[in-house]
């Protein structure tokens, strides 16, 4: 991975720490949780064609720990465990359909959120909260890959 | 052509699972990160605070000192802060009786800057409302209005409605509250002849004690007030805290009581850190 190509993610991971202080303090009334930040952590390891090594994962996710304000080293190791876990099937997922590579963004998001919340929401820790995130996410996922696939010519001659 | 196989050796992935794990060990347990951490909260919320209010402000305010709105603005602000105070001030004043450990100490702290008991005036800096809605987290950065010469660390800090938190960490003139509803949060509280340490229970303004039916068989009912009973030093005695709104059985023996909090983070701007010596 290039210094340019981590500046993007950092940056994007960034965006999406704040962003999911918004969106989330507003959705966790629905008892939705959008894990913005690891979804789009996840998007770059799964559309790398040079796979992240276990060194830059541990780096990014003890950086979202450190501006997320968590446990330091929590981030790092659902990071590393989500990073090795796409690298190994990076060429397995060819085979899946978008609909079932977003349930499986579902499925990760919802580990990230249980696990996470293990630690800094064990008081209140909720599986209803985990099953309707589940939903949400895989719908997200969904509706983002469909919008990635079928976006309008303006956007595609753009490559944005 | 033939693609990279990526790297996917367990046995780095097993080294750094093996750190990370150590590191939350560290953190979880013994705070190990907690400077760090705050070094790095404090130095963001500073740099913030110097761009706000050494660029932003002055820039936006520019069209208003065109039109020589600015003393007019400055004398709104500083009416404001008065009035704050003035709001605090008051309810300290109407909880007198045991707000200070030297009760007749009330006046100096009225009319005597140098007094013992202090209310030392802060803003708030930063409410991370994300961790106070969805986790059990709940913390707040204030700053200081005038530079302090106390040390504010385990000082309680109130609103004008009451007790909010305290200050666990005061790194460059910035103080991290921890808030009575956070899960580490302990405040020893009183309801009639009912004591306990009330816990945090991790959700917005409401915090728990378990109590056995063997030593209390029926010591509060729904909507019974309760207040702090000042064990420990810590926080002022007799502050009204709340209502008692639920009271849930465990099992044969332990009941558990929840209090919602009468005081509110989300409803103040404007804080006291009390120095009592």
């Amino acid at each position: 991975m290039n210094q340019e190509s981590l500046t993007k993610i950092l940056f994007y991971i960034v965006i999406g720490i704040n962003l999911e202080a918004y969106i989330n303090t507003f959705l966790v009334n629905f008892l939705i949780i959008i894990p913005l930040s690891f979804l789009i952590y996840s998007y770059f390891v799964y559309k790398s064609n040079i796979a992240f090594s276990a060194t830059a994962s541990f780096f990014i996710g003890i950086f979202v720990d450190l501006i997320s304000g968590t446990y330091i080293g929590l981030n790092a190791l659902v990071y590393l465990i989500t990073t090795y876990i796409i690298n190994s099937y990076k060429y397995v997922f060819r085979l899946f359909s978008y609909l079932q590579i977003s349930i499986f963004f579902g499925i990760i998001a919802t580990v990230y959120i249980g696990l996470t919340h293990l630690f800094i929401n064990i008081s209140n820790y909720s599986y209803l909260i985990l099953f309707v995130s589940f939903a949400t996410n895989s719908i997200l996922s969904f509706i983002l890959s469909v919008i990635r696939v079928y976006r309008p010519i303006f956007f595609r001659n753009r490559r944005l | 052509m033939a693609m990279n196989t990526p790297n996917t050796s367990i046995f780095s992935y097993a080294i750094y699972i093996f750190i990370a794990s150590f590191f939350i060990y560290l953190d979880f347990e013994f705070n190990t990160f907690s400077k760090p951490k705050n070094f790095y909260n404090s130095t963001i919320l500073t740099s913030k605070f110097i761009v706000t209010d050494y660029f932003l402000d002055p820039l936006i305010s520019i069209p208003s000192n065109l039109k020589s709105k600015s003393i007019l603005k400055k004398e709104n602000n500083e009416l404001r802060d008065q009035l704050n105070k003035e709001y605090i001030s008051k309810f300290i004043i109407s909880n007198n009786e045991g707000f200070f450990l030297e009760e007749d100490q009330l006046e100096n702290f009225i009319e005597k800057e140098d007094s013992l008991n202090k209310a030392i005036f802060s803003k708030l800096v930063n409410f991370d409302s994300q961790n106070y809605f969805c986790c059990d987290d709940h913390k707040m950065s204030i700053r200081t209005i005038s530079k302090p010469e106390d040390n504010l660390i385990q000082r309680p800090v109130i609103s004008e409605s009451g007790i909010l938190g305290q200050v666990i960490s005061d790194l460059n003139n910035i103080q991290e509250v921890m808030l009575l509803s956070n899960s580490r949060h302990y405040i020893p509280i009183v309801s009639k002849d009912f004591y306990c340490n009330a816990k945090g229970s991790g959700k917005p303004l409401i915090v728990t004690c378990l109590y056995s039916k063997l030593i209390w068989e029926d010591p509060l009912e729904v909507g019974q007030d309760f207040y702090s009973s000042g064990l420990g030093g810590i926080f002022p005695v007799g502050i009204h805290l709340g209502k008692v709104i639920e009271i849930r059985e465990l099992n044969e023996i332990q009941r558990e009581v929840r209090f919602k909090l009468h005081a509110n983070p989300l409803e103040h701007n404007f804080f006291a850190i009390m120095v009592s010596q």
